[in-house]
């Protein structure tokens, strides 16, 4: 039997268009906060271990505002809040999300977050020096500082103390330390992951780079300057002498490994990486020192070059004031700030307030430091002083993604570290072009 | 109820999902692909939606990182997909050289890799490839994270995904070959290499298009393996190493969601006239 082709695909097509008219859209929600009485119930989206005591305590010292934790991955939250926001839907937007100032430039300039200036400037002097100005770009405060990056080093002690060796305090020290003493013994100095440029970023913009400045009404961008060209150069020198190790955070558990068994000699970081270190070390425990972050060309003392956490406001939040309120009590409040101090139940996180100190014993690693804890408190508490003027700029994400993939080949081998930055002056000025963006120079 | 009306009734639950999940989307796509966001100044603040036209697909086509994606996963087809068909016809020929219950029990078996999901049997090989904790580098020195090796690495992973799957299909396809054929093969002397050379396989032709055809869009279409192999490879696995790969990062990672609606419509251009070429060829050579 054959059948007639036509009228079973025109019953398709009535089908299909029938569905269509079927699946229209529902009846909106309310939007929050909206004609009802009693509290008004805030969402908060972040994926950071210890909000969620945080939020308790803002409950229990709250009757009129009570925020509601949902748990939202940090790698979905920005894709999240862009497809919230495109879609109009204020129902399903959180008031508060926790982000930093990569991401936060970015989902400003788009429009996804609010302008906080107003709710914001007035607190600056509860926040650490500098922890306003870095989440805020060209005059709008897009931010309420929740964490800051104090970086500086720690050592593996043995394999200075056996060599008679004394800990660094400039890279070109490091360097020179990596050739003559630990090459020959298989030990390489640092790791540096393929797929992350942070390491080489950071260097650039605590030597004075500003990959990113304002000017005007446009954008001036440099990734050429003599900062990042020195910055590079290190990174070519310590790859070209082979001087480091090349592990993959994809491979932490080895990564953990080769740094219990002594095989690189230091690291650096801040405090939020110090309770997963401390985890996964058996053999090494009570043998690592901190020791202040490097001192980079042209200066005296070193500074922390690194990212500020923020708690944002989305646009399509109905309660600015009361949203801004509760950041702010989240990033200052005693018991908020602790949680998220907290190695092992919070995340490690050094706080964005003016006096740190009294949180600064919790984020210490006892059993890592041993017997240098106490000294190493101390480097916590001096590192503590940040690169300013830093701002990423409206296209940063993509620019960050960019930068990965020629790190990544001059990683290995295949292209100059100081051709990454020229290839990246071309593609940022032209992907912002591109996109109606001003960018002089 | 008429007929009619009974098949409309049985046949809604899908066209409501497919009208939905697919129809919508996709013309969605189509609608946003003519538009381009543009901003001025800084770049802080709305955006404005501009009608461009075809703007974006010129874009596209002339994108040379995309077409070398496109080209990419082309070539690794062309030499990944034979040997896993190869081995599946292989694995089906055996077990319908066996008794049932022998051919039942290893049936389930070869499959175990394809009920695996993907994330995680591309987290499983990572870990066995590993050059430091993985067990084959003590077995076979082989680093398989280098990079001249990362496309065997990758081809190794998708091949014992996928040829259990296709395996069953042709094993399927095998079955339903009238068996007296065989047998009169075997009165005129006919070893059984012969008999699959020269019966078994010119009969199951057909299950090998299909599968070679689902093989070839999959791969056009893949994505989570070379995200997690970005990570140990970066300098081999860039952003842009498979369309999927450049579509999303344009949408999730540089917000360009027009561009990426652009591409994704090429891509499925791309991978519609290249199944339709690989059918009207291996029709034609089917034919006597």
């Amino acid at each position: 039997m054959t059948i007639p082709r036509w009228p079973a695909t025109a019953a398709v097509l009535t089908m299909t268009a029938l569905s269509l008219a079927a699946c229209g859209q529902g009846t909106a929600a309310p939007p929050v906060g909206q004609g009802r009485p009693g509290p008004v119930t805030l969402d908060y989206w972040t994926d950071k271990q210890g909000s969620e005591a945080a939020v308790a305590a803002f409950n229990a010292a709250h009757e009129d505002v009570r925020l509601r934790y949902v748990k939202v991955p940090a790698a979905d939250l920005v894709k999240n809040l862009r497809n919230a926001h495109k879609a109009g839907d204020g129902a399903a937007m959180p008031c508060i999300a926790q982000t930093d100032n990569r991401n936060g430039g970015q989902l400003l300039a788009e429009g996804v977050i609010k302008d906080l200036t107003k709710e914001v400037g007035g607190s600056a002097a509860t926040f650490s020096p500098g922890g306003v100005e870095a989440l805020t770009l060209a005059g709008i405060t897009y931010g309420v500082p929740d964490k800051r990056d104090p970086l500086f080093s720690m050592y593996y002690k043995p394999i200075f103390a056996e060599r008679g060796l004394k800990y660094p305090t400039t890279w070109e020290e490091l360097i020179e330390i990596g050739k003559k003493h630990l090459k020959k013994d298989g030990i390489a100095v640092f790791n540096l992951a393929g797929e992350d440029p942070s390491t080489m970023m950071g260097l650039a913009w605590q030597a004075g780079a500003r990959w990113y400045s304002v000017q005007g009404d446009a954008w001036k961008i440099d990734f050429t300057d003599d900062a990042s060209k020195w910055s590079a150069g290190i990174m070519q020198r310590l790859l070209d002498d082979d001087l480091v190790e090349k592990i993959s955070y994809a491979e932490y558990a080895a990564m953990m490994q080769e740094y219990d068994q002594g095989k690189i000699a230091m690291r650096q970081v801040s405090t939020w990486q110090l309770a997963g270190h401390q985890r996964n070390m058996k053999d090494s425990l009570g043998k690592w020192e901190a020791g202040p972050n490097l001192v980079v060309r042209g200066q005296s003392a070193p500074v922390s070059a690194a990212d500020t956490g923020a708690l944002a406001v989305p646009s399509l939040c109905k309660d600015t004031a009361k949203a801004a309120e509760a950041a702010l009590w989240l990033a200052t409040d005693r018991a908020s700030v602790a949680a998220m101090a907290d190695p092992v139940a919070g995340s490690g996180w050094y706080p964005a307030v003016a006096d740190p100190a009294p949180f600064l014993d919790a984020v210490v690693p006892k059993q890592l430091w041993g017997e240098h804890a106490e000294a190493g408190k101390k480097v916590i508490a001096d590192s503590a002083r940040f690169a300013d003027g830093w701002v990423y700029g409206p296209n940063s994400t993509a620019m960050y993604e960019e930068l990965a993939d020629k790190w990544g080949k001059a990683m290995n081998g295949e292209m100059k570290v100081e051709d990454v930055l020229t290839h990246m002056q071309r593609w940022t000025v032209e992907d912002l072009r591109r996109k109606g963006v001003k960018v002089v120079g | 109820m008429s007929t009619r009306r009974k098949g409309a009734a049985f046949s809604a639950p899908f066209f409501i999902g497919f009208a939905c999940l697919f129809v919508l989307p996709l013309l969605y796509a189509a609608y946003q692909s003519l538009f381009t966001m543009r901003t001025s100044g800084l770049g802080i603040g709305p955006r404005q939606e501009v009608f461009t036209g075809f703007g974006n697909f010129a874009r596209g086509l002339s994108d040379t990182t995309f077409w070398a994606a496109v080209g990419r996963v082309s070539l690794f087809a062309a030499v990944q997909i034979p040997i896993m068909l190869a081995l599946s016809l292989t694995m089906a020929l055996l077990l319908d050289a066996v008794t049932r219950p022998v051919a039942h029990r290893y049936r389930l078996a070869f499959l175990v890799p394809y009920m695996i999901p993907g994330i995680v049997a591309a987290l499983m090989w990572m870990y066995i490839y590993s050059p430091r904790l993985g067990p084959l580098i003590d077995v076979t020195g082989i680093d398989f994270f280098a990079s001249e090796l990362i496309w065997v690495s990758m081809g190794n992973l998708l091949t014992w995904v996928g040829a259990g799957f296709n395996m069953l299909i042709v094993y399927g396809a095998l079955q339903s070959v009238p068996r007296e054929i065989f047998e009169a093969a075997r009165m005129d002397g006919a070893s059984e290499l012969r008999v699959a050379l020269s019966i078994k396989i010119p009969y199951v032709r057909g299950a090998l298009v299909l599968t070679g055809m689902l093989s070839i869009i999959h791969m056009l279409q893949i994505f989570n393996e070379p995200l997690l192999f970005r990570n140990v490879v970066p300098e081999v696995v860039t952003k842009d190493f498979t369309p999927i790969m450049l579509i999303y990062y344009e949408a999730f990672d540089g917000n360009d969601y027009n561009y990426a609606a652009a591409l994704s419509i090429i891509l499925a251009v791309v991978v519609g006239v290249i199944s339709m070429i690989f059918y009207r060829v291996t029709n034609r050579a089917q034919r006597p």
